[in-house]
């Protein structure tokens, strides 16, 4: 299966004009990895001060290829900090946003479809079936979606959903101790394998999870 | 090595014993194979075997021979391996690649090639596939040296680079556009920088391995081709196996880097420490002396320095003055094996001749000089501006095996033969133009110095006019002044000059000794002009003609290989002269001398060069002219007219035939050239007719010459013949031009002797001309004068419109 950035990618993605990026190999052996950050609920500078600094650490630029944002960033700081680290970058409304952002989004990378949304939309809040019956609603393959600050990840009914948590352990008023994380998705073809990096005690934590559309 | 010359006849003598015997069957699996069993008995011609034949001959008289790595490495320096189907098992030979011993070749490839894979499998690596490592260690984002993902990253920087560079190698060809080619490429390079941390990378081993990869292929194909006929032998097999080019392109890649690393290295030597960088190490340092000391760097100052010096003393003083750094042109060629330099024809046969040498690649010391050499002329001629035009881009050489005898003799003269000198002529306008996009990256401000000068000139010019006029001078000594109004005069007087003692039939080095005299004179004079020429290119040419040609850019036909060098060394030597102001009259004078006998040796093998040629082609032309004759062909006609023409050329070689300087001057140093009338009106054997000098001065001439054609028709053919040799761009090609209708005779024998003294009765009509007009006047054309060297009188086609 070959890559054509071009050509597979739907309305909602720009063109990629990476410097490191390297064609594809003809052969169709080893599909360069897309790497896609997905993030969200910053807060910043309502809630937090900035991102961890281990989290700064690892992020840097020239690894991610898109990043995908939740919302609530809250400045259009925060949204240039996240430029900086990959040309591709998309970001949807949150509640207490101050720039002005689309509701939902829905972009496909490599063979995935995926949908954007924050999350105070879906009633209750972080609950499955409802955001079960917006995955339908978008027919998207993977769902993000924010707003609990809780990291979650989970399989229902053959969809992925995701939910990156709060990168800066904002506040929340659903949850105490939140736990700062993040969501690295590695596409190949039709496989998802996705890095969760938490900031537990001070200590980056990673986590994986593969998910395969079928 | 050299002494295989005689050896040589060893492996010939063996191969011929071999053809009695089925030379197939000692390679062949299947002994029993009809196609080779009927070739071995009967010399079966089917085509298929014809080819494999003619395949499996080329082998073993490559290789099957008790000498045969002597013999190949003699054809690899002669040329004789631009068709060869076993380059790249030459290739391997020369670098060490397979070993001496021909029964380990199996052994060695396979082993070279599983040495590859395995590194390939090192090094190109899958992030994904680790599943055991620790996932704070093995995650995406890791910075931890122990990560494959940092690992791959770090490779994706690399790959891009290099895949940067192989994207754009040899762009005309089409093989290197193909996918797989480029992966080939860029995997080799790739396990190369791996495997060599230190050097990594460089811009321009991709330009190192590109050719190799070719000549495998090109082999491969041959391989295949012929084995479509029969079953080629186990050897044959193994080596040429197409699966493995990548393998086999590493393997010889590596080799040759083993050599070329130190090239690329940009390790310094000596280290400066801050507080030095601040203050200049040396004042009046060249700029090649300063900055860091790299070994590519030391290298070609080394070339420069020494060899050049050696052997071309202004050369290295001209390069010297213009301060051009030799890293500016030197890395390349060092680096890429001048691969940039040649066409890839070409450059495989250079690097026949350089890997056939030695592994050390010591002979491209020596190519290096010669090609520097070749160009000289061209070279000491120009500006800083041209020079580095003609230095980045190297001129198109006919025959890259002179080059390489060249550089041979250069660095044995002993024992090779010395070659013929070539030289590079050509317009110049083209490499003005690519040196001055190159200047404006480099230095800009060089070319405040020389515009000072021509500030100086009007004053200057009137008064060495006065001093010239009575003087003689060499045709290239005109000066150009930077005001384009100025310019007829000092030039007319300098070419009626150079007529004063044609009369007194001075003998050659009389002549010259007279115009280096005067050119000591004029020197100081028209120092000042001369320096104004660089700059302005539009005012420098010597007719209108000239002028509207030197404004154009393009890359005019060649002119005709013709001994004009003692006009070039004479410019040589103004030039030269005017360009090192600091230099006093008295030294100048000594080496004046010292250059007049040096030209006087050089102008004597010349001539003698010219008269063997003229003799030679005499005789040729002659025979090839009975039997056209006696054929009684359909289109006759044309076949005498370009045999006339051949005659015409033969006359100018022998020196009866004037020939016009120049142009071809004006045209090489955009200098008002004054034709030399240096060759000699001899008599002509065929009687034709003198050439009419180039309509160099004036528009009025031309028309002046054109009505004195159709004065004396009769004369026609000799004319229009004379005109037929300018060269076409000139205006005066325009007078050439409406005679082709009557250039158009068959023979040029019929010399019209009363035609010539009509013509020495034209007189220039320049105003200022007008007094020397009357000396010529009185110049007698004598074409059958055999005795006058220098009676370059009447030739001229100035007319005055008394005349008329």
């Amino acid at each position: 299966m070959a890559w054509s950035l071009g050509g597979s990618l739907g309305p909602g993605w720009s063109c990629v004009t990476h410097p490191w990026q390297s064609p594809p190999p003809p052969e169709g052996r080893r599909p360069p990895p897309q790497l896609v950050l997905v993030l969200g609920d910053l807060h910043i500078p309502h809630r937090c001060s900035g991102l961890p600094v281990k989290f700064k650490e690892l992020l840097v630029p020239g690894k991610i290829q898109h990043i995908l944002c939740t919302g609530n960033l809250c400045t259009k700081e925060s949204y240039d900090y996240l430029r900086t680290l990959a040309g591709d970058i998309h970001v949807v409304r949150g509640d207490s946003e101050s720039l002005n952002y689309p509701e939902e989004k829905v972009v496909t990378v490599g063979q995935f479809r995926i949908g954007l949304i924050h999350g105070h939309q879906v009633i209750p809040w972080g609950d499955v079936a409802s955001l079960a019956l917006l995955q339908r609603q978008l027919d998207v393959d993977i769902l993000i979606s924010g707003h609990t600050h809780r990291f979650e990840a989970f399989e229902h009914e053959n969809k992925f959903y995701i939910n990156p948590g709060s990168a800066t352990g904002a506040y929340s008023a659903l949850e105490t101790n939140i736990i700062p994380s993040f969501v690295l998705m590695d596409i190949q073809a039709s496989t998802v394998v996705t890095y969760v990096y938490q900031l537990i005690e001070d200590d980056v934590q990673v986590e994986r999870i593969e998910f395969k559309k079928y | 090595m050299y002494h295989s010359v005689s050896e040589t006849s060893h492996p010939l003598q063996t191969e011929e014993q071999e053809i009695g015997i089925d030379p197939l069957q000692s390679y062949l699996n299947k002994p029993g194979e009809g196609g080779s069993n009927e070739n071995g008995s009967t010399h079966h011609t089917s085509d298929s075997d014809g080819t494999f034949i003619s395949y499996s001959k080329e082998w073993e008289e490559l290789f099957v021979n008790n000498n045969y790595l002597a013999t190949i490495r003699l054809k690899g320096i002669n040329g004789q391996l631009r068709s060869s189907r076993f380059r790249s098992v030459c290739w391997k030979l020369f670098l060490e690649v397979l070993p001496q011993d021909r029964s380990q070749w199996i052994k060695t490839t396979s082993d070279l090639r599983t040495s590859y894979n395995k590194i390939k499998e090192i090094h190109i690596t899958n992030p994904r596939k680790a599943g055991q490592q620790d996932l704070i260690i093995n995650n995406p984002l890791s910075q931890d040296e122990g990560s494959l993902w940092n690992k791959f990253f770090q490779d994706k920087e690399l790959r891009a680079m290099i895949e940067q560079d192989v994207t754009r190698t040899f762009p005309e060809m089409q093989y290197f556009q193909q996918e797989n080619v480029r992966k080939i490429l860029t995997d080799v390079l790739f396990c190369y920088a791996r495997e060599n941390e230190q050097l990594l990378y460089k811009q321009g081993m991709h330009e190192l391995l590109a050719p190799i990869v070719f000549i495998l292929h090109c082999d491969h194909q041959a391989f295949s081709h012929a084995s479509e006929a029969a079953q080629p032998s186990e050897e044959m097999k193994v080596l040429l196996n197409p699966e493995y080019l990548e393998h086999d392109a590493y393997a010889m890649f590596t080799r040759l880097m083993k050599t070329a690393e130190h090239w690329f290295s940009t390790f310094e030597h000596d280290s400066q420490k801050e507080k030095d960088m601040m203050i200049t190490p040396m004042p009046f340092a060249r700029p090649q002396d300063l900055g860091p000391s790299i070994a590519i760097v030391a290298k070609v100052n080394q070339i420069q320095d020494h060899l050049l010096k050696k052997h071309d003393i202004e050369l290295y003083m001209h390069l010297n003055r213009l301060e051009i750094a030799p890293q500016i042109y030197g890395l390349r060629w060092v680096r890429l094996l001048f691969g940039r330099e040649f066409p890839l024809q070409d450059l495989l046969v250079v690097w026949d001749a350089l890997f056939a040498d030695s592994i050390t690649l010591n002979l491209v010391d020596y190519i290096f000089v010669a090609m520097l050499l070749y160009i000289r002329d061209a070279l000491i001629s120009s500006n800083y501006q041209t020079c580095l035009g003609l230095l980045m881009h190297y001129p198109p050489i006919g025959d890259v095996h002179s080059l390489i005898l060249r550089a041979l003799f250069l660095r044995d003269p002993k024992r090779n033969p010395r070659p013929v000198t070539h030289q590079f002529q050509q317009n110049l306008d083209y490499y003005k133009a690519r040196g001055a996009d190159l200047m404006n990256k480099t230095r800009a401000s060089a070319k405040a110095a020389p515009l000072n000068i021509n500030k100086v000139s009007n004053s200057l010019l009137n008064f060495g006019r006065k001093l010239i006029a009575p003087a003689m001078a060499s045709g290239g000594a005109g000066g150009a002044p930077a005001g384009g109004s100025s310019f007829p005069p000092p030039a007319v007087p300098i070419r009626s000059a150079v007529e004063t003692p044609q009369q007194q039939h001075h003998h050659h080095q009389h002549h010259h000794h007279h115009q280096a005299q005067q050119q000591r004179m004029m020197k100081s004079e028209s120092m000042p002009v001369q320096l104004g020429k660089g700059q302005s290119s539009k005012n420098i040419s010597s007719s209108p003609s000239i002028e509207s040609l030197s404004g154009g850019r393009e890359f005019t036909g060649s002119p005709p290989l013709s001994a004009s060098k003692k006009d070039s060394f004479f410019s040589t030597i103004s030039r030269s002269r005017s360009q090192s102001k600091t230099m006093s009259r008295k030294e100048s004078e000594e080496e004046l001398e010292a250059q007049i006998s040096f030209l006087q040796g050089q102008l004597n093998d010349l001539e003698a060069m010219c008269k063997y040629c003229a003799k030679m082609m005499n005789t040729h032309l002659g025979n090839i002219q009975e039997v056209i004759l006696q054929e009684h062909l359909e289109k006759e006609d044309e076949i005498l007219v370009s045999l006339a023409g051949l005659k015409q050329i033969k006359d100018i070689l022998k020196g009866s035939l004037r020939f016009n300087q120049s142009q071809l001057e004006a045209e090489e140093n955009e200098q008002i050239t004054i034709a030399d009338d240096h060759y000699c009106s001899n008599s002509q054997n065929k009687g034709t007719g003198d050439v009419l000098k180039g309509p160099v001065m004036t528009k009025q001439q031309f028309i002046s010459g054109r009505q004195t054609m159709t004065d004396s028709s009769t004369s026609e053919s000799k004319s229009a013949d004379d005109y037929i040799m300018v060269s076409k761009e000139e205006e005066g090609s325009r007078s050439a031009v409406p005679e082709p209708a009557q250039s158009h005779q068959a023979h040029k024998e019929a010399a019209v002797k009363p035609e010539a003294p009509p013509r020495s009765s034209l007189i220039f009509s320049d105003p200022l001309m007008g007094s020397i007009s009357a000396s010529s006047s009185n110049l007698s054309s004598s074409p059958d004068d055999d005795s006058s060297n220098n009676s370059k009188d009447s030739d001229f086609a100035i007319v005055s419109p008394l005349d008329i």
